[in-house]
């Protein structure tokens, strides 16, 4: 992961040339377990269980798993048990032979839902690595993988990252299989399809990606294969941070141009709208693309409470990132530069208050800035009820000390604290670190040309962000390049029925519901349909 | 080479209206004024109205040659010779147009707002910007422009609406009592001022749907007909004829009396600001423009090895002039003679493309 | 090319750090805000006064004895030099943007404004919407006055000037509109006049009528009180003569101004009693007629009055009595204008731009006279046309038992 891709890719191919054909599953039990074995030394949670199988033919098998990882009830009384005693204890209607054994042993002899015969020994080895149980049985060159995942895992809760109010409340888990029937769960569609593959030589992480078939557009699902391909060899995946870095277009920008939610309802919405989902086991979080900048500023809720209500908000949001991002900028700007622009009760205040303040304006408000960042680095990493704690002590009584050791202006506190506000009001917490990036520039230009230099800096963010693209979408999508139609969802929260035509990652070929895109209970002339 | 048939005809119309109405609108009620005192905005419109027949024509021309633009396609109208020499006027043109909005954004800026800050330190920041979006494309000077110039043109909208107040129309008139040679004189500066239409000669093959792109065009040069209009109204309802010919920025000096209820007085620093983005996507088509034009006259394939020349040039044209006063003299060259570009080379064109075709029956239409 | 870009922003990044000149920056407690400013004259040259706020006398929340503001004089043979003069005496360089008012002194307007505007247009950091006052006297008495209420005087001064809904008794010039009256031909300027008094100059009752009265210059207790009362009349660019405050309302009705003020009339039932009639709207147009020779002026002045008190019994509430109403009001409202023509006419100064009318439509007879001399002589004709409402809350007046009985 630390590596660079060149030289890892290097190592890679080396590796591959020592170690190029499988393992061949050989009839000896013993050469088997005795392989294994060696590959796995000082490996104490692996498990060897040996035992016999059958009344008069005797033969030999054994169980290999992971403690911990397989569900140790369901080996005893559903592999063991049945293979061992059950297995004796019914007589068979005549004695098997040869290969037979072996397919009665499959099918017949085994009361558990899951299995899986493989023929080499990698894939052995990987199956009891990911928590199956793998039968080995002498004298048969093939070998069963049997479904027994079983590990302690964390319960369903309710994402601490994206709150809502009124909306669902569980979020994902660390487990894959959990969090895609949470998915599917929502989506009983034969469309859904959740394709599986595994990347990191080491780790081996299961990674789902998960589309609607039909409407998502084919080009994005190619895309999404092609960059995870290029990417199968590296040495380890261990959360979807990891895969976001490989994939997205352009990783040295300050703005991700890759989503990430923990909430199956805005998951099942995504692909609802064309958009494919990446899971990684072992990580809560899921990766969407793609991804434009806007889906940022709406949150689930937006769509579950009122329009007018959501439409408010959404502002509100646009006005909580403008404030976060130029504030201390346009203060600064307009304190230094531009005093005739305030209000002339207003400018005697700000001028009174400053008295005193040793520092120019903008080394004040980037002391300032920096302490916020400090503190609210510091709450990040304290525990819940400590953190609180910190921020007031923090904001209220730093912030009281320093106005009055004249060490900065309150007007300037306000407007700090005006920034960090605005920049939770973000229902993303991955969006409102570019804008927190930003500020700082800003604020320089500012300080350096005044509203010019503010404007300066404002220009080069949208050219940067217009040259930003997402799995070859714009990113600044649907403003620029400008689609009148799909403002609907950008500037306001159009009611549900008349956004059931879906944004452009749905497949063009796709028709719109076309019942829905009006009120179905009410005719033409406003009345309550009969029926 | 360039990505032809990227950019839709809605992006067009703001990147016109934008060069329409964005810089020269600084320098213009001031120079009518001159010329035409109570009557240039009659003169405007009447500018306007010949420049939307030349308007008409470059359609013509260009939908002939689809994927072309005007310099790779002169030298098969008028002759290989002739149409080269087309072409480097045209891509001069555009090299002095780029300078020309460059060196009065600066200047004005300098005048109303940052008096100490050295010249060449705003310029340099404001043409690295204009570097780095030519770099990326036409397409994102497109986007770019279609973010903003709805905002800038309803922030534009909003000041001369918030000046009403202060206008009267008694300021507007006598009607037609100017000479008739300085009106001449008057209809033909609206003539070059208009003339940055020509432009469109350049976008054409960029262009994804160039059917759609006369009505575009002339909707746009409609618009932007209305507001220099209106704001050269507004000017002189304003502050009279005579205080308007006084002032070096007479649309800055609008802009200064908005007033928003009690408490936002003084926006002027606010517009500066957007004007900053008016002069940053102007100055971007423009040496975008001129950059392609030199590129496809001298056949080079890639345009972006010549965006630094280029611009370094540009940027030395326009630190070039002593004052502002030498800036509004060679810019008057413009308002004098552009016609000869904006008005004869369309005219030329149109008349060769006939003759080449045999005369079609296009040509009346 | 990404290389090129990126060798490209971190070299303009790089300029940006190593000249963080910050040429333009002013930090906001290290200018003066400067709000008034007066322009005296005398045989030397100009003086001017300049009325700096003082933001740490203002923080604490101006109970302090000391007014927060500090007058700093300056003299020198322009405008720019005694500017400048000031600059030599204060700390913090005097920061334009902020100035409230512009008080003229009267010897000043004497001597021509031209001189004194020319510095005050350019300036970037000036505002063309600052009002323009001419002070009767020295501009630095007004300058130097601590009336109450607000606690810097311009501020007070230019409050005084935006909240005249009261009378109407003085005209509301800001530098733009002086501007423009000056540059444009057929019309000559106006400014309110402001004066500083004493309290004792007013307060007793019967020393009202002379309050325009002369003033010991050897005061040395600064004047408590400002009024804003009448106007001085320019021609050109100098001051010619004052408007008494009737006057001055009937060149606010010709210019359609008249935004509050009241007129009180006889009721025209019961002529011993008065009514109080409080003006709502004013309207004015001005109709040149000089096809054939003419020398007429129409002026058509239209007012919607409030009848807002009736000292006497009898309600004004019948067709004919409103009339009557209407009728008597323009008559005063005539009385007022016509006051204003006598002293313009007399004056020789076109006030009211007729000449700015008679230039846009007739444009070549315009060419030909010499306005200042034709104006005197027109016949200038009045026309005013009033509608009276009765105020809302109440319909009639008060009337006692025995006359209702009646």
């Amino acid at each position: 992961m630390v590596k660079k891709p060149g030289k890892l890719l290097r190592d890679l191919k080396k590796q591959d040339k020592t170690k190029t054909d499988v393992q061949p599953i050989s009839t000896s039990l013993e050469k088997n377990l005795e392989y294994i074995k060696n590959v796995f030394t000082n490996c104490s949670d692996i498990i060897f269980r040996e035992f016999i199988v059958g009344y008069k033919t005797q033969i030999k098998a054994a169980l290999i798993y992971v403690d911990g990882l397989a569900d140790k009830v369901s080996i005893h009384d559903y592999i063991i048990k049945s293979l061992t005693l059950e297995a004796r204890a019914s007589k068979p209607d005549e004695e098997l032979q040869g290969e037979d054994i072996y397919k009665w042993i499959e099918n017949a002899a085994m009361s558990i839902a899951e299995k899986k015969q493989v023929e080499n020994l990698d894939d052995v080895m990987s199956g009891f690595l990911s928590g199956d149980t793998t039968l080995l049985i002498d004298g048969w060159s093939k070998a069963l993988v049997i479904g027994t995942k079983g590990w302690a895992s964390r319960g369903i809760s309710e994402p601490d990252s994206e709150v809502v109010i009124r909306g669902p409340r569980e979020g994902f888990t660390e487990t894959i299989r959990i969090n895609t029937s949470m998915v599917r769960r929502r989506l009983h569609s034969n469309k859904l399809k959740i394709e599986a593959r595994k990347i990191g030589t080491y780790t081996q992480t299961d990674v789902a990606i998960l589309y609607m078939d039909g409407i998502v557009n084919s080009e994005i699902i190619k895309k999404v294969h092609k960059r995870l391909d290029s990417i199968n060899e590296v040495d380890s995946i261990l959360e979807t941070g990891c895969i976001e870095q490989y994939i997205e277009d352009h990783p040295y920008s300050p703005f991700p141009q890759v989503q990430y939610t923990e909430r199956p309802d805005k998951v099942v919405a995504y692909l609802l709208e064309g958009r494919v989902i990446i899971m990684v086991d072992g990580s809560p979080n899921c990766l969407i693309v793609p991804t434009v900048f806007i889906q940022f500023l709406q949150s689930p809720e937006d769509y579950y409470s009122r329009i007018l209500m959501s439409t408010a908000l959404r502002w509100v949001r646009f006005i909580g990132v403008f404030t976060a991002v130029t504030l201390p900028a346009l203060y600064i700007a307009v304190t230094t530069f531009h005093q005739e622009m305030i209000p002339t009760n207003l400018a005697l205040s700000i001028s009174g208050a400053r008295e005193g303040v040793p520092f120019p304006a903008f080394v004040e408000a980037l002391a300032m800035e920096v302490s916020l960042e400090l503190l609210r680095e510091a709450s990040v990493r304290l525990p819940g009820a400590i953190g609180s704690t910190l921020g007031i002590v923090g904001a209220l009584i730093v912030g009281q000390a320093a106005v009055e050791a004249k060490l900065v202006a309150p007007q300037m506190v306000i407007v700090v604290a005006l920034t960090a506000i605005g920049s939770y009001t973000l229902p993303s917490f991955a969006a409102s670190i570019p804008l927190r990036l930003i500020r700082f520039p800003l604020m320089i230009l500012g300080a350096i040309f005044g509203l010019y230099g503010v404007m300066l800096g404002w220009i080069a963010t949208l050219v940067h962000m217009i040259s930003l693209k997402s799995f070859g979408y714009p990113y600044l999508e649907p403003l620029a390049p400008l689609r009148i139609s799909e403002l609907k969802d950008v500037l306001i929260r159009a009611p549900r029925w008349q956004m059931m035509t879906a944004p452009q990652f749905r497949k063009p070929t796709e028709k719109a519901p076309g019942t829905f895109l009006e009120r179905p209970y009410i005719t033409k002339d406003g009345g309550e349909k009969n029926k | 080479m360039i990505k032809r048939g990227t950019i839709s005809p809605r992006q067009v119309f703001f990147i016109l209206t934008m060069l329409l109405t964005g810089i020269y609108i600084l320098i213009l009620p001031r120079h009518m004024v001159f010329l035409t005192g109570t009557d240039g905005w009659l003169v405007l419109i009447g500018g306007g109205f010949v420049s939307g027949v030349i308007l008409i024509l470059i359609n013509k021309v260009s939908i002939k040659f689809p994927g072309k633009t005007v310099i790779e396609f002169a030298p098969l109208v008028v002759g290989r010779l002739l149409g080269k020499i087309i072409g480097g006027i045209l891509a001069i043109y555009f090299t002095l147009l780029a300078a020309g909005s460059l060196r009065i954004f600066t200047e004005m800026l300098k005048s109303a707002l940052l008096a100490e800050t050295p010249r060449w330190i705003v310029v340099v920041g404001l043409v690295g910007l204009i570097i780095w979006i030519i770099q990326n494309g036409l397409e994102d000077i497109a986007r770019f422009t279609e973010l903003l110039a709805p905002i800038i043109l309803l922030l534009l909208i909003g000041a001369l609406i918030g000046d009403i107040r202060y206008m009267e129309v008694i300021r507007l008139k006598p009607i037609l009592k100017t000479e008739p040679i300085s009106l001449l004189e008057g209809f033909i500066s609206t003539l070059s001022y208009f003339g940055v239409i020509i432009i469109l000669l350049m976008l054409y093959p960029y262009v994804n749907a160039p059917e759609k792109l006369t009505k575009t065009s002339l909707g746009a040069l409609l618009f932007a007909i209305v507001i220099t209009v209106a704001v050269f109204a507004g000017t002189v309802a304003t502050f009279g004829i005579y205080e308007t010919g006084r002032m070096a920025w007479p649309v800055i000096e609008l802009v200064k009396m908005v007033r928003i209820g009690e408490f936002l007085e003084r926006m002027e620093s606010l517009f500066l600001a957007v004007w900053l983005s008016i002069a940053f996507i102007n100055v971007s088509v423009l040496s975008f423009c001129s950059i392609s034009g030199w590129t496809q006259l001298i056949n080079i394939k890639n345009y972006q090895k010549l965006t630094y020349p280029v611009m370094f040039l540009l940027l030395g044209m326009s630190l070039w002039p002593k004052d502002l006063l030498a800036v509004l003299g060679l810019y008057r060259i413009n308002f004098t003679y552009g016609l000869f570009i904006s008005l004869a080379i369309p005219l030329l064109l149109f008349v060769f493309t006939l003759f080449s075709k045999g005369g079609s029956e296009n040509g009346h239409r | 090319m990404a290389t090129g870009k990126k060798v490209f922003s971190c070299l303009i990044i790089g300029i940006l750090f190593f000249f963080p000149g910050c040429w333009d920056r002013k930090e906001i407690n290290r200018i003066g805000f400067a709000v008034g400013l007066g322009i005296d004259k005398d045989s030397e040259g100009y003086q001017i006064t300049t009325q700096m706020a003082l933001p740490s006398l203002l923080e604490g929340g101006g109970g302090g004895e000391e007014a927060p503001v500090w007058v700093v004089g300056g003299k020198g043979r322009t405008i720019f030099e005694a500017i400048r003069d000031v600059n030599t005496r204060s700390a913090r360089r005097p920061f334009w943007g902020h100035l409230n008012v512009i008080v003229i002194g009267e010897e000043v307007a004497k001597n021509g404004l031209i001189p004194v505007l020319d510095l005050l247009s350019r300036g970037q950091e000036l505002r063309r919407s600052n009002y323009v006052v001419v002070a009767k006297g020295k501009a630095r008495d007004i300058l130097e006055a601590e009336p109450k209420l607000e606690s810097i005087n311009a501020i007070f001064i230019s409050n005084l000037i935006e909240n005249r809904t009261g009378q109407s008794i003085a005209p509301v010039v800001t530098l733009n509109d002086l501007l423009i009256s000056l540059s444009t031909a057929g019309i000559e300027s106006v400014l309110p006049k402001i004066q500083a008094l004493d309290q004792e100059s007013f307060l007793p009752p019967q020393k009202k009528e002379e309050k325009a009265g002369p003033k010991d210059e050897g005061e040395e207790k600064p004047k408590q009180i400002l009024e804003l009362r009448g106007a001085g009349i320019f021609k050109k660019d100098k001051f010619v003569t004052w408007m008494d405050e009737e006057t001055t309302r009937g060149y606010l009705w010709v210019k359609g101004q008249v935004k509050g003020g009241i007129i009180v009339i006889k009721n025209p039932a019961e002529s011993d009693r008065d009514l109080s009639l409080e003006i709502k709207r004013n309207k004015s147009f001005i109709f040149p007629r000089l096809e054939n020779g003419k020398n007429e002026i129409l002026m058509k002045v239209v007012a919607s009055l409030n009848l807002v008190e009736n000292t006497g019994i009898v309600s004004v509430e019948t067709e004919e009595l409103i009339q009557d109403l209407n009728q008597k009001a323009s008559e005063s409202i005539k009385k007022e204008i016509n006051k204003a023509i006598k002293v313009a006419q007399e004056f020789e100064t076109d006030i009211f731009g007729i000449g700015e009318k008679v230039r846009t439509q007739y444009p070549e007879l315009w060419e030909q006279m010499e306005w200042s001399q034709v104006f005197p002589g027109m016949d200038i004709k009045v026309e005013v046309e009033t509608v009276t409402q009765e105020a809302a809350m109440t319909l009639r007046p008060i009337m006692p038992p025995t006359q209702r009985r009646k």
